[in-house]
């Protein structure tokens, strides 16, 4: 509650002109516009650039925040559509777990996925797995978990329903599961 | 292990599950191991998905923001003289000058001299002490100094904001 009025009370002092005002909140949602841009466009030069794009769009527009939902929202929201549609454009596959049972995909990944799960920490080869997501997966997984969003929230920054989410999630989840499984089996046979 | 009991087990994880569902769960990992085993296995998914990091841009980023944003909101700055003063003012100098001429005008019933009306209220006029009308000038000279110079302040410092601001927009 306290981090929403300080939002509300930054966003007042832009539009009266401080500058330092919109940098704080620059500097306090900088990490997850870009994770969210960066799970979407798998680059990090092009979510940079969209994250980018996203806060210049957002201080254009702070005007028309209407505070029906929170400013993190908004923002999100700003910043889902702005990478999904970035990602058509160069016509990157974002479609879902429900559009094709093998979803896990490999191509343009930037860490070498070997070398990240030699570092062993399950956490490495959980982000591998996770960055292996279809992006609207992906998303989903980081606004329920990274951001800790509620599902009603998720659903007003991607569109979906709240049932679909729930199911997706479900899903996504379980297939984490059985990837880290299958990692980890390997480990072993390798070790022996 | 069905669909319907991994379902159960998330919906649980996510502290969804309901009175009855977290019962007949519990029930459950009593009796089944294997239940138990697949149930913590999710656990530990959950507890390493909650503590992932986000990801971090580059150093440049928040300046690279900052420098791209284009000069929307100008700077309200405050007027020099505060305009509730400026009214205050110019009420009470009204007033002021009402009275004087309210004061002046009572002669025309007072005075027994049959001069005429306009020569009483100007003699009247004439009458009043010379160091009102120096104040009253002055304080209409220093009323109309503030205000301009009030307004070439603020034109000025709008300027200064408008050179300051990024080029590129």
């Amino acid at each position: 509650m306290q981090q929403i009025d300080q939002d509300i009370r930054l966003i007042e002092a832009t539009m009266r002109g401080s500058r330092p005002a919109f940098q704080q909140l620059v500097e306090r949602y900088q990490h997850f516009v870009f994770t969210i841009a960066h799970k979407i466009l798998r680059s990090r030069e092009e979510a940079e650039e969209v994250a980018q794009d996203v806060f210049v769009k957002v201080y254009k527009t702070l005007g028309s925040y209407e505070r029906k939902s929170k400013f993190s929202t908004w923002l999100y929201t700003v910043t889902y559509r702005t990478a999904i549609d970035t990602a058509r454009k160069k016509q990157l596959v974002t479609t879902s777990v429900d559009d094709n049972d093998n979803f896990l995909q490999i191509e343009d990944l930037e860490d070498s996925p070997l070398e990240t799960i030699q570092h062993g920490d399950l956490k490495s080869q959980l982000q591998l797995a996770i960055n292996q997501l279809r992006p609207d997966d992906a998303v989903l997984i980081t606004l329920f978990y990274l951001n800790e969003k509620p599902i009603k929230e998720i659903s007003e920054i991607t569109g979906l329903t709240e049932t679909n989410i729930k199911t997706k999630l479900h899903r996504i989840r379980e297939v984490l599961r059985e990837h880290l499984n299958t990692q980890l089996k390997a480990e072993i046979q390798d070790f022996l | 292990m069905t669909p319907q009991d991994e379902q159960l087990m998330w919906k649980y994880l996510d502290g969804e599950a309901s009175e009855q569902e977290r019962t007949w769960l519990q029930r459950r990992l009593t009796d089944d191991m294997e239940f138990k085993a697949e149930l913590q296995a999710r656990q530990q998914l959950q507890g390493t998905l909650q503590h992932m990091e986000p990801e971090h841009p580059s150093m440049r980023f928040v300046m690279n923001v900052m420098d791209s944003l284009p000069q929307l909101y100008k700077k309200a700055i405050e007027p020099l003289v505060n305009p509730k003063w400026i009214k205050l003012f110019l009420g009470g100098f009204v007033i002021f000058v009402m009275g004087l001429l309210g004061y002046a005008a009572t002669s025309v019933n007072t005075t027994s001299n049959n001069d005429g009306i306009g020569t009483n209220f100007i003699d009247r006029l004439n009458a009043l002490p010379i160091s009102v009308f120096t104040t009253l000038a002055m304080i209409s000279f220093s009323y109309l100094f503030f205000v301009i110079l009030d307004r070439q302040l603020k034109k000025r410092f709008n300027h200064k904001l408008e050179q300051s601001a990024p080029k590129n927009q």
